[in-house]
């Protein structure tokens, strides 16, 4: 996958038809990445302020993970966004909404994935054996690793 | 002119602080965990997106989650810092409000 072209707020990737593949295989994992559940606070939640906060906060969740299934889905069909050629290369036009929906989109497969691991600092050379149950998710954080690193380093330019 | 009006002053019901109150006192904290598998470049992408800050401001805080294992970003009533941390959460951000004493 490589930047082809930029304007203010819109770029064009072009992907081979082995960097689609994974973009996309990459970006269905979280249908199998379970995540886990986030806390709306670090206190204990005893009052019925954060009681209902936290139950705002797991629907609003729920809530936009289903929303960007849905955006990922129609950008990667829409022919006008992602331009298939015979080869089976693609053109993918993204606007600067389309670039914060698949970062949001990949570090979610990016942290079901380190939270299937069981959360390991690397940092630390907390390493868990790969085995055909995590194997998937070794492999997520790799591919994740590169399309966020390159979306980032587009917007970056922009700075 | 020369007889006197009797103003009549309103009364003025006092009572207890109540929690609504509390919800619209600047008294959250927005706080950032170090979940220590996301990029650093993505950590700031958010801060700078959410917050509209400077690139600058975003790598400071970004450093502090990384090197702290958190960093208190804003102090805000309650619902703007829920609003925050919904949007944290969205990119994935481990993000918290808690009450600052």
């Amino acid at each position: 996958m490589k930047l082809l072209k930029r304007a203010p707020g819109k770029w064009v990737f072009r992907l081979s038809r082995r960097d689609r593949e994974a973009l996309q295989t990459t970006l269905w994992l979280r249908t199998v990445l379970a995540r886990t559940p986030r806390s709306i606070s670090s206190d204990t939640i005893t009052t019925d302020t954060l009681r209902s906060a936290q139950e705002d906060l797991d629907q609003a969740l729920q809530e936009h993970r289903q929303e960007l299934a849905r955006t990922v889905d129609e950008l990667l069909k829409d022919p006008n966004r992602c331009a298939v050629a015979d080869n089976g290369t693609c053109d993918l036009t993204l606007t600067s909404d389309d670039m914060e929906t698949l970062l949001q989109a990949l570090n979610e497969v990016r942290v079901g994935a380190w939270e299937k691991l069981g959360q390991p600092n690397f940092d630390e050379g907390e390493v868990p054996e790969p085995d055909a149950d995590n194997l998937h998710a070794y492999w997520a954080l790799q591919l994740t690793d590169a399309f966020q690193g390159l979306l980032l380093m587009a917007l970056s330019d922009e700075d | 002119m020369g007889g006197s009006i009797e103003i009549q002053r309103p009364q003025i019901e006092t009572t207890p602080r109540d929690k609504a109150a509390d919800k619209f006192e600047s008294g959250y904290l927005v706080v950032c965990w170090n979940d220590p598998i996301n990029l650093m470049p993505y950590v700031t992408h958010v801060f700078q997106t959410v917050f509209g800050w400077e690139k600058s401001k975003a790598e400071r805080h970004m450093r502090e989650v990384h090197e702290l294992g958190k960093s208190t970003l804003v102090r805000e009533t309650f619902e703007k810092a829920e609003f925050y941390v919904h949007k944290l959460q969205k990119y994935s951000l481990q993000a918290t409000l808690e009450r600052d004493e």
